[in-house]
């Protein structure tokens, strides 16, 4: 039996003609199905490579350990370090339940810790979170804090798209050399920079007062865009 | 020009800043030591102010018009000799045959490289916490190739300076 239907305008159809089975359908139709299945296929791998290679990877997630949600750290890599960094440059946000946090593994370069929110909180929540963890230090794993200890977080807040965090005097305490301080700087400006949509840069205060240098090196005058290329890849 | 030759004679950091401004010179390099809690680190690194670090450069044009530049960017129009003189340096180091860090360049937002009105990097020679890099940096043989490295890379700018035309020529 062929797929072709039998011309219209046949004279007088006969009983056997009305119950004809219905004509099978002509395998260009079927082509047709495979070839726009295997382009959606294409174009959703494409996408998925796309993404893969060029998008942001969320880092996993570390997972809470029984009896504590939020200090249950397993170190992660860090997110893909972007080629050089640019002024105004905003990373997207993590999970919406989790923030990373900066330490070094080597003295030399950053390294995040995702940590999961133990509630549901706002953007200022958030940043306050973000930099308590940073402050309280790593947990487990070879990750060391870049702050010194004894910093206290006296307030954290978001002004325009610039995250504000006042530290107490003792982050003022010498660390020694120009890499540490550099690394001391971009744990705290990239913790409360890449937490939080919209938010390009952060401004370091000490003890509630806006401070031209800090460890007579590093220059807070204003905001600190977010250093990415200290990110460990 | 030295702005200090003993740690007890140090200028703050405005002192330091005026002898800059108030000097002849046409290059900074601010000396420095590192240090980290890793004792394996090691090694000279040379910084520079990083424009690409600041969120307000591109606001005001990426150095392309110091007039129009408030104060505190003025190391804008020196970024790109900046980054130049820092890779003098690292190529009279690494003649020297001195042993760099991995990632011996860095940007970062350092004070004084922001503020000199003329193009700057700063030079840590190695760190106090590593016992090879402190043995050497007490090494008068040492100090004396990294000096000699240093001033060649001074040399090296001064000609390049020199050589281009309407250039940041003082």
């Amino acid at each position: 039996v062929t797929s072709d239907s039998r011309p219209d305008d046949e004279a007088g159809e006969t009983e056997e003609a009305l119950y004809r089975p219905p004509p099978r359908r002509r395998r260009g139709g079927c082509v047709r199905w495979l070839v726009g299945f295997a382009l959606v296929a294409c174009v959703g791998g494409l996408c998925g490579a796309a993404y893969y290679l060029f998008g942001y990877r969320t880092m996993p997630a570390r997972r809470p350990q029984a009896g504590n949600g939020v200090r249950a750290a397993v170190p992660v890599a860090g997110q893909d370090s972007q080629a050089g960094t640019e002024g105004g440059y905003t990373a997207p946000p993590v999970e919406e339940n989790q923030v990373r946090v900066f330490f070094t593994p080597d003295g030399v370069k950053l390294q995040a810790q995702v940590i999961d929110l133990p509630q549901a909180m706002s953007t200022h929540e958030r940043l306050r979170f973000a930099m308590e963890e940073l402050l309280r230090g790593p947990t487990g794993g070879k990750l060391k804090s870049a702050v010194p200890e004894g910093v206290q977080l006296r307030a954290a807040f978001i002004r325009d798209d610039t995250a504000v965090v006042d530290l107490s005097a003792a982050a003022t305490r010498s660390l020694g050399g120009p890499m540490a301080e550099a690394l001391c700087a971009y744990a705290v400006v990239n913790t409360a920079a890449l937490n939080l949509a919209g938010v390009k840069a952060a401004r370091i205060l000490i003890d509630g007062q806006a401070v031209a240098v800090l460890w007579e090196q590093v220059d807070l005058t204003g905001p600190l865009a977010p250093d990415l290329s200290l990110i460990q890849r | 020009v030295l702005t200090r030759n003993s740690a007890a004679a140090a200028p703050d950091l405005g002192g330091r800043l005026s002898i800059l401004t108030g000097a002849v010179g046409r290059a900074l390099v601010a000396l420095r030591v590192d240090s980290s809690p890793v004792a394996s680190n090691s090694g000279y690194r040379i910084f520079t102010a990083g424009a690409t670090l600041d969120p307000l450069s591109k606001q005001y044009g990426g150095g392309q018009s110091p007039v129009s530049l408030p104060s505190e960017m003025a190391y804008l129009p020196y970024q790109e000799l900046s980054v130049e003189l820092a890779r003098m340096v690292d190529t009279e180091l690494a003649r020297a045959g001195l042993t760099g860090a991995p990632d011996r360049l860095r940007q970062a937002p350092f004070y004084l490289l922001r503020r000199a009105d003329m193009p700057a990097v700063c030079l840590t020679l190695g760190y106090g916490s590593n016992d090879r890099d402190r043995s050497r940096m007490n090494d008068a043989a040492f100090v004396e190739s990294a000096a000699r490295a240093v001033a060649q890379a001074l040399l090296d700018l001064d000609r390049r300076l020199q050589e281009t035309a309407g250039g940041t020529n003082r």
